[in-house]
């Protein structure tokens, strides 16, 4: 058996008969393992009038089954040692626990037992609705979420990525219990799901003990959604939030290819020109000048097509339009110009220090694994340093000609009001 | 050889070596070979707890200006060198210290030196840079004057503890307090009060211990300065119990805190009253708290509770999100709990779980340099010994449930007793 450059031993994978698919990989650095399910639905799968209901899903996954009763599993986790979660995005929900590694049994044993035995009771749907509730309108507080979820809305028409993971209050005001669990019962199939078991172990028998423990759930058909696919845009949309708030925020967004196009590579080396570390370009531009006290630019990975955000947020004495000038201006010297090898190299040697660091830990090496398994493949985690050697300095150019043009764009402001500047 | 772990709990081997340089500062290694990675963290004695009220804000913008230009490097030299190298450094001003710290791959490591060693000894606070750092400072400072977090927070240190006392003052400062500092006032602290005397340098990763300590002598065996002098540090009395209300606009919730000034780290009934804290709001899904608040009540998404005991006592607190028409429910519902603590403390399994917890969660916590780094740190902060990691699991062992529940009674408040601080818009 190899190991890569970082000493890590191979990835496995393995299919069960019920359809779950399984990644295992040992990492004998520390006593540790980390044991995660991910589910390939997220806010992409939700309708209108039920957007959350992905999120809800996963609070109600904490609820309790009949083995291991509400607060049990929290209480044995923490009782060993371990930390858990859970977390929605776009493509997917996810749950983990981290461990020491000889209670990996404890973890795979929970996740298993909640594929299909979540309860959903009324009264823990009741009590929960408020708790969703409520962390909508902690986000809601922020300035930078009213303008992510604007401007994000602001760019679709049809595709759910337009909506927010979170759900908009009416839906969660009005959804039901039974919405709810017909959702899960719907998505929450072993053939929709990934398993992910990184840590201090014989893999072999994680992988017998997955195979104990999820085999004998029904393998059901996972439901098939497309989302609708989005129409190219024709124009630049603007949007703008007002409300009393410290300073303006600038966020300009234009829709780029899913993770498996050729062109994700130069758009995540585009990204990191732009916006990675003080060297990079936005900074010496907009905060190195004065104009803005932070700067960013970047994409997700995604399995559709999804937005690339620049964005800034503008010192209280500069005026606004400034800012916008200044941002639009970058990117379009990108697309003109072109960028330097030695701007090239930099951000290189940028990802490859992030990939080295990004594997110190279990917990951060499962999460890289299933979510580019999300996106299309976990191979693309492994392999993404070789596709970022290939790219020239004139992919990125042209990625930069290509998308982030005008037509293409959403531009999004969030201005204070009552003079709060 | 340093090992974390009791019967059951997993032994994690953390070890540590010890040198001093010609400089007086302190040097502890753990050689960890498993990733080419080294993390560096130098804390030094410079800290807000050292700020004048009429200059709060000011340690903090000395260790963020660190960077901002040394007497051989421009801000851009040091931004274009990191980047290349794809390494991560800063610095920042905390209650007790400013921390300087560094991650790169093994084979920067000599250039990672070069730069933090810059930074501590060389820098020059040029007006221009300091100049933009006090407007993105002043910018952080509006977000912040607009956070119901932050606003809840300063409301309630102010009414926790007496003019003069460190803990009261926001460590990033004010805006009025900002606006009168100055790149002199910088380039002033710095040479007053960033010294070898009581810096500790801990190194974790790929690293051998003979070579960075020469490394390290190279660069700091030289360094002078003068001991910085403790200054007086006001008692704090317990604070007369309070409720202070705050509205800002354009909000939808409204943040609440409450708590008093509690223990200092070295307080004997620590780890008692840590375990009692653990079981009250933070272990599962944040302990008693949140299975009523949250749980049972569906009142908030976070609500937690939190033992801030550093050198000086910080506060014991509690902190919730809530819906405006639900604060005083939620404020009934958190005093409930409170009561019910004192009286009728944690149980035996209660007890036992936060314990288990306490020791197994070491490993976690010791699995990446950045862990192994900031744990020795604090260790280190706290003069806790380096063979803190080995008698751990000993201390929690030796830990009853009569002295736990002793603990949350002394320390917890009744719920009459606490300051309450709450920010957001009206109901």
């Amino acid at each position: 058996m190899t190991t890569d450059v970082t000493g890590r031993m191979p990835v496995i994978e393995t299919r069960l008969a019920n359809g779950l698919t399984l990644l295992t990989q040992e990492a004998r650095g520390a006593p540790i393992a980390t044991f995660w399910v991910w589910y390939r639905v997220g806010s992409r799968n939700e309708v209108p009038g039920h957007t959350g209901a992905s999120h809800w899903v996963e609070h109600m996954l904490f609820k309790g089954t009949d083995r291991f009763p509400k607060g049990v599993a929290d209480k044995s986790v923490a009782g060993c040692g371990g930390i858990r979660n859970g977390m929605t995005w776009l493509d997917y929900t996810t749950y983990y626990e981290t461990v020491p590694s000889e209670h990996i049994a404890l973890a795979v044993a929970i996740e298993a037992d909640r594929m299909e035995n979540a309860r959903f009771l009324d009264a823990e749907v009741a009590s929960e609705r408020g708790v969703v509730i409520s962390e909508r309108e902690g986000s809601e507080n922020q300035p930078g979420y009213a303008l992510y979820e604007a401007v994000t809305s602001a760019a679709y028409r049809l595709h759910s990525y337009g909506r927010p993971v979170v759900g908009f209050k009416h839906d969660l005001r009005t959804m039901s219990r039974d919405d709810l669990h017909g959702f899960y019962r719907r998505h929450y199939v072993p053939g929709n799901a990934v398993a992910v078991a990184i840590g201090d172990f014989d893999g072999e028998a994680v992988r017998e003990l997955v195979d104990r423990e999820f085999g004998a759930i029904r393998a059901g058909e996972p439901a098939i959604y497309e989302p609708p696919e989005e129409p190219a845009q024709e124009g630049e949309r603007r949007v703008t939030v007002r409300r009393p708030g410290p300073v303006p925020l600038f966020s300009c967004v234009y829709h780029v290819p899913a993770a498996d196009h050729p062109d994700t590579p130069a758009i995540w080396m585009l990204g990191a020109v732009l916006g990675a570390g003080r060297s990079s370009r936005l900074y010496v531009n907009l905060v190195a000048t004065g104009l803005a006290s932070s700067a960013g630019a970047g994409s997700s990975e995604t399995l559709d097509p999804h937005l690339f955000r620049v964005s800034a947020t503008v010192r209280a004495d500069v005026e606004p339009a400034r800012v916008e000038e200044a941002a639009l201006d970058v990117v379009a010297r990108i697309a003109r110009d072109g960028v330097a090898d030695e701007e090239l190299g930099k951000v290189r040697r940028q990802f490859r220090a992030g990939h080295v660091f990004g594997t110190e830990g279990v917990t951060s090496q499962a999460r890289s694994l299933g979510s580019s398994e999300m996106a299309g493949s976990w191979r693309r985690a492994e392999t993404y340093l070789e596709d970022l050697d290939r790219v020239t300095t004139e992919d990125v150019r042209r990625a930069c000609a290509t998308y982030l043009v005008e037509k293409n764009r959403t531009v999004g402001w969030f201005l204070p009001e009552g003079g709060a500047r | 050889m340093i090992a974390v772990g009791s019967a059951g709990a997993p032994r994690v081997r953390v070890a540590l070596r010890e040198a001093t340089l010609s400089s007086g500062v302190r040097v502890i290694v753990h050689e960890n070979r498993q990733s080419p990675i080294v993390v560096v963290r130098v804390g030094l004695q410079a800290s807000s707890s050292q700020d004048l009220p009429a200059t709060a804000g000011l340690a903090s913008l000395v260790g963020s200006g660190l960077i901002r230009g040394t007497t051989t490097r421009t801000f851009a030299e040091i931004n274009a060198t990191i980047d290349a190298a794809g390494m991560s450094l800063g610095a920042s001003a905390g209650r007790h210290q400013t921390t300087v710290s560094a991650r790169c791959l093994s084979e920067d490591l000599a250039l990672a030196l070069d730069l933090v060693t810059d930074l501590i000894r060389n820098p020059t606070f040029p007006d221009d840079e300091v100049g933009l750092l006090l407007g993105q400072a002043r910018n952080g400072l509006r977000q912040a004057d607009n956070d119901t977090g932050s606003v809840a927070q300063r409301h309630f240190r102010e009414r926790c503890y007496p003019e003069g006392h460190p803990y009261r003052l926001r460590a990033h400062g004010y805006l009025h307090t900002v606006d009168a500092i100055g790149a002199p006032d910088l380039r002033e602290f710095h040479a007053q009060k960033y010294s070898p005397a009581g810096a500790v340098i801990v190194v974790s990763g790929d690293v051998a211990f003979d070579q960075v300590v020469g490394a390290l002598e190279a660069r700091f065996g030289t360094w002078s300065g003068r001991s910085i002098a403790g200054g007086t540090v006001p008692g704090a009395p317990a604070p007369e119990p309070s409720r202070h209300d705050a509205t800002l606009e354009g909000k939808t919730q409204a943040d609440l805190i409450l708590g008093v000034p509690c223990i200092a780290r070295d307080h004997p009934d620590f780890y008692a009253l840590r375990i009692a804290n653990l079981v009250f709001g933070r272990l599962g899904m944040m302990g008693r708290l949140g299975e009523t608040v949250r749980e049972a009540m569906g009142l908030a998404y976070g609500i937690s509770s939190d033992l801030d005991a550093n050198v000086l006592a910080g506060p014991w607190s509690v902190r919730a999100g809530v819906n405006p028409k639900n604060v005083e429910a939620a404020l009934d519902a958190i005093g409930t709990e409170l009561t019910k603590l004192r009286v009728e403390g944690v149980t035996e399994e209660e007890f036992e779980r936060a314990c288990r917890f306490s020791i197994g969660s070491m490993a976690l916590h010791l699995e990446t340099n950045d862990g192994v780094a900031g744990t020795v740190s604090d260790m280190v902060a706290h003069a806790l010994g380096l063979d803190y990691l080995d008698r751990y699991p000993l201390i929690i062992d030796a830990l009853t449930l009569d002295e736990v529940n002793a603990a949350a009674r002394t320390h917890i408040p009744a719920y009459d007793r606490v300051v309450v601080s709450i920010a957001g818009p009206t109901a």
